[in-house]
C-alpha cells in the first residue's frame, strides 16, 4: 500500500471500491490527502476523487469535521442505493446489530470477488434474509429514525446511539435516477427519509443482498437518466403550475432519490434536498459580501495600531494593555480586539461549512489582511492569557492557549511566503538576505514573541531560587537560546520598537538576564578556587 | 517653523513641552531630562547628580528646549537647563527679562488675515456675504486687533445676530481699549463683552466652568449636574445652556457630543466639555471682582500644595460661597485647616495621590448637595476621614473617580436625600461583592446609579435590587461583568437600564421582563450577548431600545411583536433584518441603521 501511495505520489488518483472495500479506499484516499498537504503544501495539490458503492459509515462528528475543514469533502462520493442496508447498519448501536447480520455482510463481500463461491454466499446471505430480512430492516429504520431525530433536536452527543457519522457528497440512487446531498446532516436524514419510503410494493420484495449488489446496474442506467427527458410525474393535482425552477428540480431530485410525493416522509426529505442544495448564496458572493465587512472592520485594527503607537515610548502596547494601564485606553482597545476576534472566527466558521471559494486561504488579499491581524493583534491575546494567569493553570501559550486562528494563520501564511518566491529554496535566501530592514518593523514579524518573552521571564526567575546545580544549567541554556533567538530577530530589525521600548517586559528580561549571568559568572568562579 | 528651521541645526534634539499654570514640574524635568539623555532615570529628579546636570548628556550636539505656556518666573528657572549647547525657547504671556535675555514678540494677525478669520467664524465663509455691513464688519475686526482666539470668540458670538447688537458690540469694544497694555487685560475686557450678552443663569453658569482644572476635560455629568442643583434648573435647559455656550465658542463639546448626547435618552457618561485657558481666566477674573468671603465659588485657580493663604487668613469669618472647589496633590490631616462655610451647596475637590484625607470643614456645609471627588493620579486613591459623610444629611449626589471604594460597614447612617451615585474608573474591590447589608436602608432614596469604567466589576451584587428607587441604572466599560444580578426585575420603579460596552456579559437575566416601567434598555457594544431573554414583549412600556455592534445576537425573542410602545431601534444593519417582522406588526416603530464611527480622542487621556 505504501509502496503504491510512493509510486503514484503527486499525480491525479481515483480511488474506489464497493461495500467494506469503498470504506478501504476511503481509508486510502483520506491517507493519500494527508501525505499530500504535508509534503506538497507549496503547490496546488493534484486533484483526488474517491468514489465508494455502498460502503458503511467510516468515522464519527469528529472525523467529519475534520474532512470539511481540511477542504477535502469534494474528494469524496459515496454511492447509495435506497435499500440498501449496509450503509445505514452503523447507525445502530454495535451490540444491537445481531451476529449472523456482521457475518452475512462479510460473506456477501465474496460474491463480488470471487464468482464461484459466490453462489454458496449469496445462498447463505438469503437464507440469513429470509428469517431476518423485516426485523434487520426495522433495526435499522429504527436507529437510522432516531439518529435523524436526535441530529434534528440539537442533542449535542448521542446518547447510546451511534457515534458514525457521514461525510463527503451522498448520491442516493434509485431505479428513478440519483439525487445528491453534499452536508453530513442533510445527508442523515435523506440516508434514513430514502430507506423508511417503502411505498411501493414492489420494491419491498427487494431482498438486502440484491440491494447491495445492484450498484454495476445503477452506474449503467445512470447515463440514461440524463439522456431522458424526465418530467414530473407524481406532481399533486393541488400544486401550482407556477412552480420555479429551483422547486421543479428539488421535485425531481426527490423523485430520483426513489421517493413518491405522497410518502410521509416526502415534506423533510424535500426540506434537507433544499438545505443541501445551496439555498444561501454561493461561496463567491460570501466572499464579496465577506470583503465589505473586513473593509468594514479594518478601522479596529487601525484604532489598535493608534494605541500601539501611544505606548511606543514608555512600556510598549504589550505591557500597557497586560498591566490596564489608562482604563479607558484600555477598554477601547480591548472592545476592537474582541471585535476583531469575532470577525475572523466568523470568517473560519465559513471557511469550515464550505461557504467560502476553495481557494479563499491562498488568496493575498485574505492572507495578508489576517497576517497582519495576527501580527497586531495576537500579543494582546497573550498579554490578556497571562494577566488571567492562565498560563499557569492551563499551560503555557505556544502549546495551550493559542487559538485555532492564529495557528492557521500561520499555516497560510506560510504557504503564501513559499509560493510567492518561488520553489527554489537558494533563490530565497538570498532575496532575503537582500531585503534586510533598515529600519525597525513596523509590527514584530513572530506573533508568539511576547509569549517567548514572557516564557523566558518566568524561566529567569525559577532560576534566580534554582539549587540544584543541573536544573539550572538546563534553565541557563534554554535561556540562553532565546538570547539568541531574541537578540537575532532585534539585530535583524524584525522586531517593532515597542519591543525596545525602555519599561517593556523584554527590556526588563534583559536586564534581569544580564544580573543573572553575572551571577552565574561570578559562583563559577568562586566554583573554581 | 522654528522647528522645521532649527531642526537642520540641532538635528532631532528639539523637545517641545508645555507647561500650563498648574504644572507638575518635577515630571516635567524629568521628562525634559530623560529626553535629552536619552537615559531612563530611576527614582526622583533631585537624586541625578549635579555634574551630569552640568556636563550634558554624552554625545555634546546642540540641544533646542521649547517651553509653551509658562506662567511665572520661578517656574522657568526650575525648567531651564544649563549645560553648554542647550538652547531653551519660551513661549508665554509674559515678559522674564532677569532669565530670558533675547525676546520675540509674537506678532498679532494682520488686517487680511484677520478679516477671513473672523468671517470664517461670523460666517462660516472667507469673506463678508452680501447681505451684512462690511464697514460694520471691518470696525468690529478692527476692534479685536488681530488677537486670533478674540476674532474667533466675538466673530462666534456675533453669529446671525441683528445689525443692531453688532453696532452695540463694536461700541463696547471700542470702550475697552484704553483698559490696560497686557494682552490679557485686553482679551478679557473684550471677552467680557461677549459673556455680557448672555442672560442672567447663562452668565452664571459659565463663570461656574472656571471651577474645574485647567487644561483637563470636565465630565459633562458632572457640569449638568451641578447646574442643574445650584441654579434650580432642570436637565434639558442645563443642556440647552450647553449648546449656548459651545455655539458661542465660549467651551469646546468633545466627542461631537451635542448631536449625539442631545437625544431624549441619551447619557452623558462618554461626554466631556474643555474650555481654552483664556476663557477660564475670565470666568476666574469675573467671579473674583468680589471680597473673598463674598464670593459666590471659591475657586483655587490653579494645583497647589496646600489651601491658599489668604483663605487661612480669611478663615475665622464664614464663606458666603455656593461652589467651593480645591485643586491640591495629596491631603493629610494637618493640611487642613477649619473653615465655616455653611451656604456651600457644591464641592469640588480635584487632587492627583494615592491616599486622600477628607477636609474636616464638610462638617460644616449643611446644605451641601453635590460632592464631586476627582483624582487626576494615575493609581486609584483610598479615602481616609469618612465620617465626614455622616453629617451630609441634604447630599443628593455624589460623583467619585479613580477612588478605590471604601467597604461599607455594617452600620452606616442613612444619606436620606442621596438621588445619584456616580462611579468612574473606581476600584470595588470587595465594598459591593458578598455584602449582606441592605442597601436600601443606607440609600432610601438613590434613584440614578452609574457605574463606568470599573474595572474589577465581576457581578452586582443583589442587594441592588433591594433598593426600590432606583429608576435609572447605567453599567458600561466594565469588561469583567459576566451577569446582572437575577432579581433585577424586583426594581419596580426603573426606567432606565443601561448596560452597554460590557464585552464579556453573556446574557440578561429573565427577570429584566417584568420591568414594567421600562422605557429604553441600551445593550449596545455587548458583544458576547448571544439572545435576549424571552419574555421581552412583557415590556409594554418600552420606548427605544439601543443595540448597536450586538454583533452575536442573531435572533429575537418571538414575543418581541408585542411590544406595542416602541418607538425606536437603533442597531446594525444586521441587526436591522431581525426586526423586520416586528416592524410589520409594532405602527409606529422606526429602525434605525446606526454608522459606526471611529475618533482617536479616545488616545488622549
Amino acid at each position: 500500500m505504501q509502496m503504491v501511495l510512493n509510486h503514484i505520489r503527486g499525480k491525479a488518483v481515483v480511488f474506489t471500491g464497493h461495500s467494506l472495500g469503498g470504506a478501504i479506499a476511503a481509508l486510502a484516499a483520506l491517507h493519500y490527502l494527508c501525505i499530500l498537504s504535508s509534503s506538497w503544501a507549496y503547490a496546488p495539490a493534484p486533484p483526488v476523487l474517491c468514489v465508494t458503492f455502498g460502503s458503511p459509515l467510516l468515522g464519527n462528528k469528529a472525523l467529519s469535521k475534520a474532512i470539511l475543514r481540511e477542504q477535502w469533502a469534494s474528494s469524496f462520493c459515496h454511492v447509495v442505493s435506497q435499500h440498501d442496508v449496509i450503509p445505514r447498519l452503523l447507525f445502530c448501536p454495535l451490540d444491537a446489530v445481531p451476529a449472523h447480520v456482521i457475518i452475512g455482510m462479510q460473506l456477501q463481500q465474496l460474491p463480488m470477488c470471487v464468482l464461484g463461491m459466490g453462489r454458496v454466499g449469496a445462498a447463505v446471505a438469503s437464507r440469513m434474509a429470509d428469517t431476518n430480512q423485516e426485523a434487520l430492516r426495522q433495526l435499522i429504520q429504527e436507529h437510522a429514525g432516531v439518529a435523524a431525530i436526535e441530529q434534528k433536536l440539537d442533542a449535542t452527543e448521542t446518547r447510546g446511539g451511534s457515534p458514525y457519522w457521514p461525510f463527503g457528497t451522498y448520491v442516493l440512487c434509485s431505479p428513478d435516477g440519483a439525487a445528491c446531498v453534499d452536508i453530513p446532516t442533510a445527508a442523515v436524514q435523506m440516508l434514513y427519509a430514502t430507506f423508511a419510503a417503502r411505498c411501493m410494493p414492489e420494491t419491498s420484495t427487494v431482498s438486502p443482498e440484491a440491494a447491495h449488489s445492484c450498484y454495476g446496474n445503477l452506474v449503467q442506467s445512470m447515463p440514461q437518466h440524463l439522456l431522458l427527458k424526465r418530467r414530473l410525474g407524481a406532481l399533486p393535482a393541488t400544486a401550482a403550475p407556477a412552480v420555479s425552477n429551483y422547486d421543479a428540480g428539488i421535485s425531481l431530485a426527490l423523485e430520483a432519490s426513489g421517493i413518491t410525493g405522497e410518502a410521509t416522509e416526502a415534506a423533510p426529505a424535500r426540506q434537507w434536498l433544499k438545505t443541501s442544495k445551496h439555498v444561501g448564496r454561493s461561496p463567491n458572493l460570501n466572499c464579496a459580501s465577506l470583503s465589505i465587512r473586513l473593509g468594514r472592520i479594518t478601522p479596529c485594527r487601525a484604532q489598535i495600531e493608534w494605541y500601539k503607537a501611544s505606548f511606543d515610548g514608555d512600556t510598549g502596547y504589550y505591557d500597557a494593555f497586560k498591566q490596564r494601564r489608562s482604563p479607558k485606553k484600555f477598554h477601547k482597545a480591548n472592545m476592537y480586539r474582541i471585535k476583531l476576534g469575532q470577525f475572523w472566527d466568523g470568517v473560519l466558521s465559513m471557511l469550515d461549512t464550505s461557504q467560502l471559494p476553495h481557494d479563499f486561504h491562498r488568496r493575498a488579499k485574505w492572507v495578508n489582511a489576517a497576517h497582519f491581524y495576527q501580527l497586531l493583534v495576537e500579543p494582546l491575546d497573550i498579554a490578556d492569557y497571562h494577566r488571567h494567569n492562565l498560563h499557569r493553570t492551563r499551560g503555557s501559550y505556544i502549546s495551550h492557549g493559542r487559538e485555532r486562528r492564529y495557528e492557521l494563520f500561520d499555516k497560510w501564511w506560510k504557504q503564501k511566503g513559499c509560493t510567492g518566491t518561488g520553489a527554489d529554496s537558494g533563490d530565497t535566501s538570498t532575496t532575503a538576505a537582500a531585503a534586510r530592514r533598515s529600519k525597525f518593523a513596523g509590527l514584530t514579524q513572530d506573533p508568539c514573541f511576547w509569549a517567548r518573552v514572557e516564557e523566558a521571564r518566568d524561566q529567569t526567575e525559577s532560576a534566580k531560587g534554582e539549587h540544584d546545580a543541573a536544573v539550572l544549567a538546563m534553565k541557563l541554556e534554554s535561556l540562553r537560546e532565546f538570547e539568541r533567538y531574541s537578540s537575532e530577530l532585534v539585530e535583524s530589525k524584525e522586531v517593532s520598537v515597542d519591543v525596545l521600548a525602555p519599561q517593556s517586559s523584554y527590556s526588563l528580561w534583559v536586564e534581569e538576564w544580564k544580573e543573572l549571568k553575572l551571577r552565574d559568572e561570578v559562583r563559577s568562579i568562586l566554583f573554581q578556587f | 517653523m522654528v522647528c522645521f528651521l532649527s531642526s537642520a541645526y540641532f538635528s532631532d534634539k528639539v523637545f517641545f513641552e508645555t507647561v500650563s499654570q498648574s504644572a507638575n514640574l518635577d515630571a516635567i524635568k524629568m521628562k525634559l531630562w530623560e529626553q535629552i539623555s536619552g537615559n531612563i532615570v530611576l527614582g526622583a529628579y533631585n537624586q541625578i547628580p549635579e555634574w551630569q546636570l552640568k556636563l550634558g548628556p554624552r554625545d555634546r550636539g546642540p540641544v533646542l528646549v521649547i517651553l509653551d505656556d509658562v506662567w511665572s518666573l520661578s517656574q522657568l528657572e526650575e525648567l531651564i537647563f544649563k549645560f553648554p549647547g542647550c538652547k531653551t525657547l519660551v513661549v508665554s504671556r509674559f515678559k522674564f527679562p532677569s532669565l530670558v535675555t533675547r525676546t520675540y514678540e509674537m506678532e498679532l494677525l494682520d488686517e487680511e488675515a484677520a478679516f477671513s478669520v473672523f468671517c470664517r467664524s461670523a460666517f462660516d465663509q472667507e469673506s463678508v456675504p452680501q447681505t451684512a455691513d462690511k464697514k460694520l464688519v471691518r470696525q468690529v475686526v478692527a476692534e479685536c486687533r488681530g488677537l486670533p482666539l478674540a476674532l474667533k470668540v466675538i466673530g462666534a458670538s456675533l453669529r446671525d445676530q441683528p445689525p443692531k447688537i453688532w453696532l452695540s458690540a463694536k461700541n463696547r469694544l471700542s470702550r475697552g481699549e484704553a483698559i490696560s497694555d497686557s494682552h490679557e487685560t485686553k482679551l478679557l475686557e473684550r471677552m467680557a463683552a461677549s459673556i455680557e450678552c448672555l442672560s442672567g443663569k447663562v452668565r452664571e453658569c459659565f463663570l461656574d466652568l472656571g471651577c474645574f482644572p485647567e487644561d483637563k476635560k470636565i465630565p459633562l455629568d458632572v457640569l449638568i449636574n451641578i447646574w442643574m442643583e445650584i441654579h434650580d434648573i432642570d436637565e434639558p435647559d442645563a443642556f440647552a445652556i450647553l449648546v449656548e455656550l459651545s455655539n458661542k465658542n465660549l467651551l469646546t463639546l468633545v466627542n461631537d457630543a451635542q448631536n449625539k448626547a442631545g437625544d431624549l435618552y441619551s447619557s452623558y457618561h462618554d461626554f466631556s466639555v474643555t474650555q481654552h485657558d483664556v476663557l477660564r481666566d475670565l470666568a476666574l477674573h469675573m467671579s473674583g471682582r468680589d471680597a473673598l468671603n463674598n464670593r459666590k465659588r471659591l475657586v483655587m485657580p490653579r494645583r497647589e500644595e496646600s489651601l491658599p493663604r489668604d483663605w487661612q487668613r480669611n478663615k475665622d469669618t464664614p464663606f458666603e460661597a455656593q461652589i467651593v472647589s480645591i485643586h491640591t496633590g495629596e491631603m493629610k490631616e494637618s493640611d487642613w485647616f477649619q473653615m465655616s462655610f455653611s451656604k456651600a451647596e457644591v464641592l469640588i475637590l480635584n487632587f492627583a495621590s494615592s491616599v486622600y484625607y477628607l477636609p474636616p470643614f464638610i462638617a460644616t456645609m449643611q446644605n451641601l448637595k453635590a460632592l464631586v471627588l476627582i483624582n487626576y493620579g494615575t493609581a486609584s486613591a483610598t479615602l481616609d476621614n469618612l465620617s465626614a459623610f455622616t453629617t451630609l444629611n441634604d447630599l443628593r449626589s455624589l460623583w467619585l473617580e479613580k477612588i478605590t471604594l471604601p467597604p461599607l460597614p455594617k452600620t452606616t447612617i442613612p444619606l436620606k436625600n442621596l438621588r445619584k451615585i456616580s462611579l468612574v474608573l473606581c476600584e470595588l474591590k470587595n465594598s459591593l461583592r458578598g455584602s449582606k447589608m441592605d442597601l436600601s436602608m443606607t440609600f432610601p432614596r438613590l434613584s440614578n446609579l452609574t457605574i463606568n469604567h470599573c474595572i474589577d466589576l465581576k457581578e452586582l451584587p443583589s442587594s441592588i435590587c433591594e433598593i426600590s428607587s432606583l429608576e435609572n441604572i447605567s453599567i458600561s466599560n466594565c469588561h469583567d461583568l459576566t451577569e446582572l444580578p437575577h432579581e433585577l426585575g424586583k426594581l419596580h420603579c426603573l426606567s432606565i437600564l443601561r448596560v452597554y460596552a460590557c464585552p464579556v456579559l453573556w446574557r440578561l437575566p429573565p427577570s429584566v421582563c417584568s420591568l414594567k416601567r421600562l422605557k429604553y434598555l441600551d445593550i449596545s457594544q455587548c458583544i458576547n450577548l448571544t439572545d435576549l431573554p424571552e419574555e421581552l414583549g412583557h415590556l409594554t412600556n418600552l420606548e427605544k431600545i439601543d443595540m448597536r455592534e450586538c454583533s452575536r445576537l442573531r435572533s429575537l425573542p418571538r414575543s418581541s411583536s408585542s411590544l406595542k410602545s416602541l418607538g425606536h431601534v437603533v442597531c446594525d444593519e444586521e441587526t436591522a433584518l431581525l426586526w423586520r417582522e416586528a416592524e410589520q406588526v409594532i405602527p409606529d416603530l422606526r429602525v434605525q441603521v446606526a454608522e459606526e464611527c471611529y475618533d482617536l480622542d479616545w488616545l488622549v487621556d
